[in-house]
């Protein structure tokens, strides 16, 4: 009898905890709200657009173009503004830079380019790091950058310039926050090695210099970007380069337009060898046109 | 006394079974968003979260970063311009199946149910009625659907890319 009652109770209490199981009727829009509000506190995304493009005006950001995309990307600053009327305000003369820029993955990026300035090559690696992630992911996007130049330009003779004298490393570290959905940061502290020091004096063969990128979003598509380097050390006559300007993303387009003070426009020319200066008008209108082309195959 | 208790057994057990609800789920559905006039624009998210329960509600969950274009430039675009997917990250559908004496999930067959609730996109909530299939092979249901979105309607402007887009939903659950 007293077996029978044990087996009895433990059946009732089987029973009852299977229908406490069963006889709630989930409300699987609450439980959607739940577990999406969950997700959403975990959340590891990726941060996209810290900037629009992989340069805000010379300084790279730490954008990476598209894996499978090509940028073409045209760069263009006109004479320094205080030529005056004559000069039509420096729009006369023009130099530029071309360049491609080859998304290979997500996270790597090369390019090549021709600049008037010294009529030089250049070409550079990008590689990121680490990306800035939604939640309580990474806090910061870092983006690694090496990139060399070569001064194709046709030299005095009795100078015994080698091949090598005329290239120059440089290789920069890129950390952005994107703080904001329109507000975003950058620091890029940066080192430049000339093999020679050709057309300039004083400095130092190896150079320091640390350049702050700013970028205020004003509209879905348009913004407001700063950039400048704080050199260690500069040449004789040089100054470090400041920048603003405006960017307008039309999706495929990117068109930035901007006044700088340095006429270069690849790495170690914009940052070190930037001959003007804003207190006296040395500044130049400038824009850079980039056009993304998709090159590559599938997403799969 | 035995009687009485096999009568409250009974009885418990009856109701446990008439109250039982059972509910299929899954993490990795797949919903497809398309423009009609550019094959190169298609987007394929493969992480859809979706639940159906046998009383009729039917719940779909996604990120807007999940889905995948061709293109990643393409992908940017939609995710920064299109639909803003920092400021609103997710898809959310909740609706229920209005025809739901036509549809059994405990046998097995084809089944075209109608479902009408509120999707949510881009920050709008709207009222959306779906026709699709519900196919049921071995006690797990396969859902199968297409229809169209205007994006005006989700206060998205899209006049340059695509007004209406395509949706099309392909669930597995377990």
């Amino acid at each position: 009898m007293m077996i029978f009652t044990k087996r009895l109770l433990a059946i009732v209490c089987l029973t009852l905890t299977t229908q406490m199981i069963f006889a709630q009727q989930v409300d699987l829009f609450k439980m959607q709200d739940s577990t999406n509000a969950a997700d959403n506190k975990n959340g590891h995304e990726p941060v996209l657009n810290t900037f629009y493009s992989t340069r805000l005006v010379n300084g790279h950001t730490v954008e990476i173009t598209g894996k499978g995309s090509m940028d073409f990307r045209i760069n263009h600053r006109f004479s320094p503004l205080n030529l005056g009327f004559y000069e039509m305000f420096g729009l006369d003369a023009a130099s530029m830079r071309l360049g491609f820029d080859f998304g290979l993955t997500d996270n790597l990026m090369v390019g090549i380019g021709r600049t008037t300035y010294f009529k030089e090559y250049d070409g550079f690696i990008k590689y990121r790091l680490m990306h800035q992630k939604t939640g309580n992911g990474a806090p910061l996007s870092i983006t690694w950058e090496g990139s060399w130049a070569y001064r194709n330009l046709k030299m005095d003779p009795t100078l015994k310039v080698t091949s090598s004298d005329r290239t120059v490393w440089t290789t920069q570290l890129l950390i952005a926050r994107k703080f904001s959905n329109n507000f975003s940061f950058q620091v890029s502290p940066s080192f430049t090695h000339y093999n020679r020091r050709l057309f300039v004096s004083g400095g130092s063969t190896d150079m320091f210099a640390v350049g702050f990128l700013v970028r205020q979003k004003v509209s879905k598509r348009i913004s407001i970007n700063g950039e400048y380097f704080l050199q260690t050390q500069r040449f004789n006559g040089m100054h470090d380069p400041l920048s603003i300007g405006v960017d307008i993303n039309t999706g495929g387009h990117v068109f930035q337009l901007h006044f700088t003070n340095s006429q270069g426009m690849n790495d170690h020319s914009a940052i070190h060898e930037t001959s003007g200066t804003w207190g006296n008008g040395d500044v130049r209108w400038g824009f850079n046109v980039s056009r993304i082309f998709n090159i590559g195959g599938k997403r799969k | 006394m035995k009687l009485f208790l096999s009568l409250v057994i009974s009885t418990v057990f009856f109701i446990a079974n008439a109250d039982a609800q059972k509910i299929f789920a899954t993490r990795n559905g797949k919903v497809t968003f398309s423009a009609p006039n550019d094959e190169d624009v298609t987007a394929v998210n493969n992480e859809v979260t979706s639940r159906i329960a046998d009383n009729g509600q039917m719940t779909f969950s996604l990120l807007i970063k999940g889905f995948k274009f061709k293109y990643a430039e393409m992908q940017d675009h939609f995710n920064d311009q299109y639909l803003e997917s920092t400021k609103f990250p997710r898809g959310d559908f909740k609706g229920t199946i209005t025809n739901l004496n036509e549809v059994n999930f405990s046998k097995d067959g084809a089944y075209k149910a109608t479902v009408s609730g509120d999707l949510t996109l881009h920050g709008v909530t709207k009222k959306v009625t779906v026709n699709g299939t519900i196919e049921v092979k071995g006690g797990k249901p396969v859902l199968t659907a297409k229809f169209t979105i205007v994006m005006n309607d989700f206060n998205v402007s899209a006049k340059a890319v695509a007004e209406k887009v395509n949706v099309e939903v392909s669930c597995q659950y377990q």
